[in-house]
């Protein structure tokens, strides 16, 4: 369970030095150089290139002190809007919102007798997405066991939302990689990969995950490197959703150099069919 | 319906509206609409893009379920949610290819993390203590940082923008988010 306030969380020096205790058990942290603190800002920043990266997602593996100091920089980023001069919208607007509020909660309020049920059916229906999806899920859930409790929590949410679904991802031609993604229908704003046997990479190449429409059009969900023995298991928070209306039909991973332009080009390694 | 105190916490208003109280929503309306249309007009800088989209944040906000307020601060949520969509907004103004790169370019990953005392103060308080922290920010430094932010622009493109090498821009974009972060010390933790 995470805590709710930040008291056990560790406080910086007036030299920028983090104290060693945390009180986490057997952990490995300790103070965080100037180096350290800079590969944390640059880690937020998104600046970060090869062996920093590699670097800094280790320090997060590993070091408290290292996930404490790249929270506290995305904390100060994201208040960086408190400090523009407000602007209070239109008068009217209040009413648009909430009458087009109303219109969309009719429907719902007019089944009310069936809300009560909810806890039971999300409770069946993760018990026959469990027996029904099988050796499917195998990979993911042994790969969820080893999860950071958090982002297992993650999961567990979407694996209990009714409306989930996994999608079986296969290599393409002679690549032997498998595994799963798992999302929920209609909300593209996170998913979760599992893929194991991957071909290793150069160290200046990253396979990126892309989502492909009816309309022809494609939709980047993230990008990631494997670990060591080809698998991986990720969060990607895809910050484009398809247009309202547009079915998705297939997911895919390409290869690609780091540094190239953000289109599907690379030679696609794993696909899915949605 | 039960009739809803001005004053309630977050917590409990985010209960209120997911049991189905439309009260709730004026409520939340009234706490961060000002904040939310500030960003959106911020960025996309047309009134009318800024008011479409204040109503979409908080339309689709009522049907989000994935938001833990326990777990995160509600005015970090809608400040991190509508910088995200505006940018999106901007992007789809452009070509296709421009979108993906722009992307790629939009850095800052919607994550949240533990709410921070000063994220859990009076918007007020929060308003105060960054106006205070960003003066005190060397003007390059607050400028790049404001630039990522608000535009979603790249260290490549700010340092084509500013004439400036990148190493410059980086350096000053690390610097400045350190120096930022120091300021902001005690309040977050």
């Amino acid at each position: 369970m995470q805590s709710d306030d930040r008291t056990d969380t560790p406080k910086s020096h007036s030299n920028g030095k983090i104290d060693l205790a945390t009180g986490m058990e057997g952990n490995m942290a300790r103070s965080l150089t100037d180096e350290e603190i800079a590969l944390a800002a640059g880690y937020v920043l998104g600046d970060l290139e090869g062996d920093e990266q590699t670097s800094a997602e280790q320090l997060l593996d590993t070091n408290p002190n290292f996930v404490h100091e790249v929270d506290a920089f995305r904390v100060s980023l994201q208040l960086l809007p408190h400090a523009l001069p407000k602007t209070l919208p239109p008068q009217n607007l209040r009413d648009k919102v909430l009458k087009a509020h109303a219109a969309e909660v009719a429907p719902i309020s007019a089944s009310t007798g069936t809300l009560l049920q909810w806890p039971k059916i999300l409770a069946a229906a993760a018990v026959l997405a469990a027996l029904f999806l099988g050796l499917d899920n195998f990979r993911l859930r042994s790969q969820l066991s080893l999860a950071r409790n958090e982002e297992a929590q993650r999961v567990a949410a979407l694996m209990q939302n009714p409306r989930s679904r996994l999608v079986a991802l296969q290599g393409e031609g002679d690549v032997p990689a498998a595994g799963t993604l798992l999302f929920t229908a209609g909300n593209w704003q996170e998913v979760i990969v599992s893929l194991g046997d991957l071909p290793p990479l150069p160290p200046d190449q990253v396979y990126r995950m892309w989502l492909s429409l009816e309309n022809g059009e494609f939709i980047f969900c993230g990008e990631f490197r494997p670990g060591e023995e080809g698998s991986t298991f990720i969060r990607l928070l895809p910050q484009e959703q398809p247009p309202e209306g547009v079915k998705t039909t297939g997911i895919f991973v390409t290869a690609d150099p780091v540094d190239s332009p953000l289109s599907p080009d690379g030679p696609q390694v794993v696909q899915g069919t949605i | 319906m039960r009739r809803i105190s001005a004053s309630v916490s977050d917590i409990d208003l985010i209960g209120y509206l997911r049991d189905g109280n439309s009260e709730a929503l004026g409520v939340l309306y009234d706490r961060y609409s000002g904040l939310v249309y500030t960003i959106a007009l911020k960025i996309l800088n047309r009134p009318s893009e800024a008011e479409d989209l204040t109503q979409e944040i908080f339309l689709n906000f009522w049907k989000q379920e994935k938001f833990d307020p326990r777990r995160a601060a509600l005015s970090t949520y809608l400040c991190v949610m509508t910088r995200s969509r505006a940018l999106n907004r901007l992007d789809s103004y452009g070509s296709r290819q421009r979108s993906l790169q722009r992307l790629r370019d939009n850095t800052f990953p919607v994550e949240l993390s533990a709410s921070t005392p000063l994220e859990n103060a009076a918007l007020e308080e929060q308003e105060e203590k960054l106006k205070v922290a960003l003066s005190q920010l060397p003007e390059r430094q607050r400028q790049i940082l404001e630039m990522n932010y608000y535009q979603g622009m790249s260290q490549s493109k700010i340092a084509q923008s500013l004439s400036m090498p990148l190493g410059t821009v980086k350096t000053n974009a690390r610097q400045g988010l350190i120096k930022l972060r120091r300021l902001l010390q005690d309040a977050i933790g």
